[in-house]
């Protein structure tokens, strides 16, 4: 099939973060939300450029190729920028309107520099080190991801002395250390950078400072490890991280002011092109927002968010009971995550828990997750821990928790060569009367306390031998001690699960041809894979009717004459990320759900672990089937794709918001004192 | 092997020619739950094959992967875990380096499991999951247990083994053959086919057989990719035609791509040579693997109840019996005659009932010396028995009963008898023990016709074995004749037991 059938990912991805944008300008949005979704943008085409750009411009380095798709991106991601800086400055005036300010401007912030003379001399300065250039001293190599000032200097006449002279000096501001912005006073805020550039040219003595100017470059943050010849992944990982900031530089953005000779002497150290030097209209670095979101204690300006409610299910002394008795299946955030944690902080401390054995993709600070299984190794328990090092972005902290279990005695291993584990499932062993039992839970999204607020996912509870079976059999896989065999009810990539879901996708296709009812549902984040879409179109062209909610990338062209007429593409961008992938097929009236850990992306059904299981339990269909509903007659958050590629928002109506009518469903399967007041209130903020 | 109460969990490691496999289970009542089952494949028969032993790099891979099944086993608090080694192993020049090395690195003792052994497993096997699925014809079923380094067959006839051999070939050896050009290739198939069905012509004068039942990891995984459907009972049934179809896509996809593996092919193409060649109506094809039916002989007992096993392992003895032209009728009266004496002692001595399968094995086939000549007919006996197979029944248990066997008659076991000082210390007073009983019955039936009608024995529980003997009518006469023959062969026995032997009349 022709490319034109597709939309390009990383058009597409752009659109995504346009549709994320739009949130920032929503009115039902308050203000400090907005901000929160503008600083979500930039952390998203933060890791744009790591990733997806820095891959093309090495394709582009190499072949040539790409050189039109490399500009169209430039061109959307700078207008993209521009409209995100309109609307900064629009909520940094409403802002400055309910009396919070924020400085975007050094030079009207003087006032509130000098405020904070003090604390620069006593506190900032000791730790800034200022790296010069010069005949003895080489370009530096900048990290990745943070800021600097560029000071271009000019020895004073009449310097006599021998000292090396330079033109160009840089200084790292350390908001790792400090935060990124300074508080004066009470609802006042400081970019850290400003007080930098008010202060510092009293460092540079001998020299008139001409200009200071914020940069920040952003490199190529790919890991690709030859793992094969590597024997201790976890030192080569960590090496790896270490030498991040030699990695080519993709992007580089700066404030007004930058000289032509600096920015000639900037691309030509990093061998950057000027198209990728970006000029940014005030501060860098929106990301950084988020850090006023939690600094600004105004409770009016951010979205009301109904807490997770605790499912009365878990209600029990004996957890373990529960889950024998049927399947459970949970959609957190609307569900508290804490039955997950604590149902392995039980297991810890069961004594008839025998073996613990997880995977690990992103876990989070002081989690209580990691923390349940030091405890369960501490108690004398087999704990197997798979933790994925390569998780993008998470590396560091993964090589952290991994050395904390392996101190506490747990057995930590790092999956398998060239494949990242990407499946979520725990699977505990426990010997009862009646003999062993396997308990399993598997889910779509991390094991992650702090992002299960604000991510949609399922987490899924089973006793059933078969699942238990598949869960071994995954765990003897990633711990090297068996390959696979036959899975019983799950398909796993890179084994089963792409010929699965092609299978149940060419099963509708027949019942459609035979004149059947024929219908699928697929919510996921992104589909990418070109098989699957073509097959996908093949449905559409025997009549299969295909409703797909996909949040992020699309490359599929719904609406194609004779193509994909039957098609729909939605994409749900809202309060919480929509991040729980949820597969369904009519399968001629016997209906099937399926949850996975997997998007239709070709890097997930061929270069990693997954694992796609079925529900079958009458309640846990039932509360899928009602998810999938609930968000194909959203109104309020819901985006539909077209067939040129670009995504129209539907028409607003607040009744029709599936974060709030999921959450009024969850509560109602709920006893009533449960969750009343906790539905009383309307919305929270979260990350798309 | 006896069964484990229920919610007993065991672990089998089976160390094979191309992989290493491990089941965790625990047995429920009357069924056995996988709760592990892991395989990693190591090239051990490759080694043993081409180069006559097992290389260190091997071995070293072998010692890793056995470390991480034990810890995994260790993870379900396994307390009952064997491991044994198949033809890869036993047949290489350092088998006891390699299994020595593994108890040093690992702490796991390797059993070598002989290959009547591993066929009476693998029968014990097939008929608990094929055993309904066979239909009893005058053609017998032959169960064919495909491994890579050897091969084992059984026939079996109206639920009855009849036969069984092992044979020094399987499918890794077998996989030399695709080099060959199609005729040649198909040609060596058809010969092994032959080989397998040899045991046949005591049975027909043909080698047709009715049904034929593999047990093969490869075909079962094929099938599996295949998603052939299964019987409701577990078990793949293809009739001729669909299997011969399977292996002709199979050796061209081979040819071709060679995206299967070539033991997978050999497998294929000799079960499709034994239908050729037998003209079976249909396979079947068990999931079950050695270490499976391993295990669940240690968790549910042999399939039926050590009973229904003992009845497999008569039939064989039978069988036997008639193929080496002995004559059964006496050889049956000679194992009633011993099981009455040997039940009288039972409880008093905690005889166990593998001696009194021993001993019921020796007396059907004490005679079969006789077919080599009568002169030493006793240790002739003994070499036929020790060169024979009974499914059910292991190389050393068949060297035991050759013994009993060889003592039914002529001199008591001596220190100057090299064969029987050979024999483990325990075995050689199993063997004592056991033939005295024995020689006691074989002297109950000595003469051209029966005598003896029936025979009571009661023990005093002290000093004093009481033999009374029913004579048959028109035959009272002889029995001061018998009974004189008796205490002649009865010296093992008295002394063994320290036990006063009376002999007495019935009326």
């Amino acid at each position: 099939m022709s490319d034109s059938l597709y939309i390009h990912r990383d058009i597409s991805l752009l659109e995504f973060n346009k549709r994320v944008l739009a949130e920032a300008e929503r009115d039902n949005n308050r203000l400090l939300d907005r901000l929160k979704f503008l600083a979500i943008v930039a952390s998203n085409t933060e890791e744009f450029f790591m990733v997806r750009m820095a891959a093309l411009k090495k394709q582009h380095t190499i072949s040539q190729q790409n050189e039109e798709l490399l500009d169209e991106l430039r061109t959307r991601y700078r207008a993209l920028v521009d409209e995100q800086y309109r609307m900064f400055a629009d909520i940094s005036k409403k802002m400055s309107d309910e009396g919070i300010t924020l400085y975007t401007d050094y030079s009207s912030a003087l006032r509130s520099i000098e405020q904070l003379e003090s604390f620069f001399m006593q506190d900032v300065l000791p730790v800034l080190t200022p790296i010069s250039i010069g005949p003895t001293h080489p370009f530096p190599h900048l990290v990745s991801g943070r800021m600097y000032l560029v000071v271009s200097l000019r020895a004073e006449n009449g310097r006599t002395d021998k000292i090396e002279k330079t033109t160009v000096s840089f200084i790292e501001v350390p908001s790792k250390i400090f935060g990124r912005f300074m508080c004066p006073e009470k609802n006042v805020f400081v970019p850290l950078e400003f007080l930098i550039m008010h202060f510092v040219p009293a460092i540079y003595n001998g020299y008139i400072v001409q200009s200071i100017v914020p940069i920040h470059f952003t490199r190529d943050a790919d890991l690709s490890i030859e793992e094969e010849n590597v024997t201790d992944l976890l030192s080569e990982l960590e090496t790896s991280i270490k030498r991040m900031h030699t990695r080519n530089v993709v992007r580089c953005m700066y404030t007004g002011g930058l000289s032509e000779q600096v920015a000639s002497l900037l691309t030509k150290k990093t061998m950057l092109n000027f198209e990728d030097m970006y000029e940014l209209p005030c501060i860098l670095l929106l990301q950084d927002c988020m850090e006023l979101y939690s600094k600004i204690d105004r409770s009016d300006l951010k979205n009301q968010c109904s807490e997770p409610f605790y499912p009365h299910i878990f209600k029990t002394k004996d957890i373990f009971s529960r889950i024998a008795d049927r399947q459970i299946v949970l959609y957190h955030p609307f569900h508290s995550y804490r039955p997950v944690v604590e149902f392995l902080e039980i297991a810890a401390d069961d004594p008839g828990v025998l073996a613990i054995k997880q995977t690990l993709y992103r876990s989070n600070t002081d989690s209580g997750v990691i923390n349940a299984l030091i405890r369960a190794a501490e108690n004398g328990k087999h704990v197997s821990v798979v933790v994925e090092l390569k998780a993008r972005f998470d590396e560091r902290r993964n090589i952290e928790w991994a050395k904390k279990l392996e101190e506490a005695g747990a057995h930590v291993v790092y999956g398998l060569a060239g494949l990242k584990t990407h499946a979520k499932c725990l699977l505990v062993v426990r010997k009862e009367k009646k003999g062993i039992v396997k308990y399993v839970h598997m889910a779509t999204g991390n094991y992650n306390e702090r992002t299960a607020e604000l991510y949609c996912d399922v987490s899924f509870f089973t006793a059933e031998p078969s699942y238990g079976a598949d869960a071994s059999m995954l765990f003897n896989l990633l711990t090297g001690f068996s390959y696979p065999t036959e899975w019983h009810v799950c398909a796993a990539a890179p084994f089963t699960l792409r010929a699965r879901l092609l299978q149940y996708i060419r099963r509708e296709a027949d019942y459609a041809a035979k004149g059947m009812t024929a219908h699928i549902i697929l919510k996921m984040n992104s589909l990418e894979d070109k098989e699957i879409v073509d097959t996908l179109y093949e449905a559409s062209k025997a009549g299969v009717r295909i409703d797909l909610i996909v949040r992020g990338i699309c490359i599929l062209r719904p609406g194609l004459p004779g193509i994909s007429e039957t098609i729909t593409v939605n994409s749900i961008i809202g309060s919480f990320l929509e991040h729980a992938r949820i597969y369904f097929f009519h399968n001629g009236g016997n209906p099937e759900y399926y949850c996975a850990s997997a998007d239709c992306m070709t890097r997930n059904l061929d270069r990693r672990i997954e694992l796609m299981f079925p529900v079958t339990d009458k309640d846990g269909t039932e509360l899928l089937r009602e998810i999938l509903a609930l968000q194909a007659d959203d109104r309020e958050n819901r985006w539909k794709l077209h067939s040129d590629g670009s995504y129209k928002k539907i028409s607003p109506d607040k009744k029709n918001d599936s974060f709030r009518t999921i959450a009024v469903m969850l509560a109602k399967r709920e006893p009533q004192k449960n969750t009343a007041k906790q539905l009383s209130g309307k919305k929270k903020g979260g990350k798309s | 092997m006896n069964k484990k109460r229920s919610g007993a969990i065991a672990a089998i490691i089976d160390i094979g020619s191309h992989s290493v496999k491990m089941t965790i289970a625990q047995g429920e009542q009357t069924r056995m739950t996988v709760l592990e089952d892991a395989w990693v494949p190591v090239a051990v028969g490759t080694d043993t094959f081409e180069k006559g032993a097992v290389s260190n790099t091997t071995l070293a891979e072998l010692i890793t992967i056995l470390s991480r099944f034990k810890s995994l086993a260790e993870s379900y608090d396994v307390k009952d875990m064997s491991v044994f080694a198949t033809t890869g192993i036993r047949e290489a020049s350092n088998s006891d380096i390699v299994i020595e090395r593994i108890r040093l690195e690992t702490g796991l003792e390797v059993r070598l499991l002989d290959a009547i052994e591993e066929a009476s497993i693998l029968y014990s096997g097939a008929e608990r999951s094929v055993g309904g699925l066979i239909k009893d014809s005058k053609n017998p079923a032959l169960i064919l247990s495909l491994g890579g380094g050897s091969t084992q067959t059984i026939i079996r006839r109206f639920g009855k083994v009849t036969a069984s051999d092992s044979h020094s070939i399987g499918t890794m050896k077998m996989a030399d053959y695709l080099q060959q050009q199609p005729k040649i290739l198909h040609a060596l198939f058809e010969k092994n086919a032959g080989r397998f069905l040899l045991p046949l012509s005591i049975l027909n004068a043909s080698y047709r057989i009715g049904t034929l039942v593999i047990i093969n990891d490869d075909i079962q995984a094929y099938l599996k990719t295949k998603k052939v459907k299964k019987h409701t009972s577990g078990v793949y049934v293809c009739d001729s035609g669909d299997f011969i179809s399977f292996a002709k896509d199979i050796l061209a996809g081979y040819l071709a791509t060679s995206d299967v593996s070539a033991t997978c092919v050999s497998a294929f193409l000799t079960g499709a040579a034994v239908m050729n060649v037998s003209q079976a109506d249909k396979v079947l094809i068990p999931d079950i693997s050695l270490s499976k039916a391993y295990l669940s002989t240690i968790l549910l007992g042999r399939h039926g109840g050590a009973a229904l096993f003992e009845k497999i392992i008569k039939n064989s003895a039978q069988s036997l019996c008639k193929k080496y032209g002995s004559n059964l009728e006496h050889a049956e009266r000679v194992a009633g005659f011993s099981e009455v004496i040997f039940n009288s002692l039972k409880d008093h001595y905690s005889l166990s009932r593998n001696d009194r399968l021993y001993l019921e094995t020796a007396a059907l086939l004490h005679n079969v010396g006789y077919f080599i000549g009568s002169s030493d007919h006793h240790k002739h006996t003994a070499h036929i028995i020790e060169n024979s197979e009974i499914a059910g029944l292991s190389r050393k248990e068949m060297q035991i009963i050759a013994h009993i066997a060889r003592y039914h008659t002529k001199s008591a076991p001596k220190s100057t008898h090299p064969e029987f000082m050979r024999l483990d210390a325990a075995d050689r007073v199993t063997v004592t023990r056991v033939a005295s009983f024995l020689r006691i019955a074989d002297k109950l039936d000595t003469l051209s016709k029966p005598v003896v009608d029936s025979i009571r024995c009661v023990f005093d529980g002290e000093n004093t074995v009481t033999l009374q003997i029913s004579m048959k009518k028109n035959a009272y006469e002889m029995f001061d004749m018998v009974a004189s023959d008796v205490r002649k062969n009865a010296d093992m026995f008295t002394g063994f037991f320290g036990l006063e032997l009376q002999i007495e009349r019935l009326v």
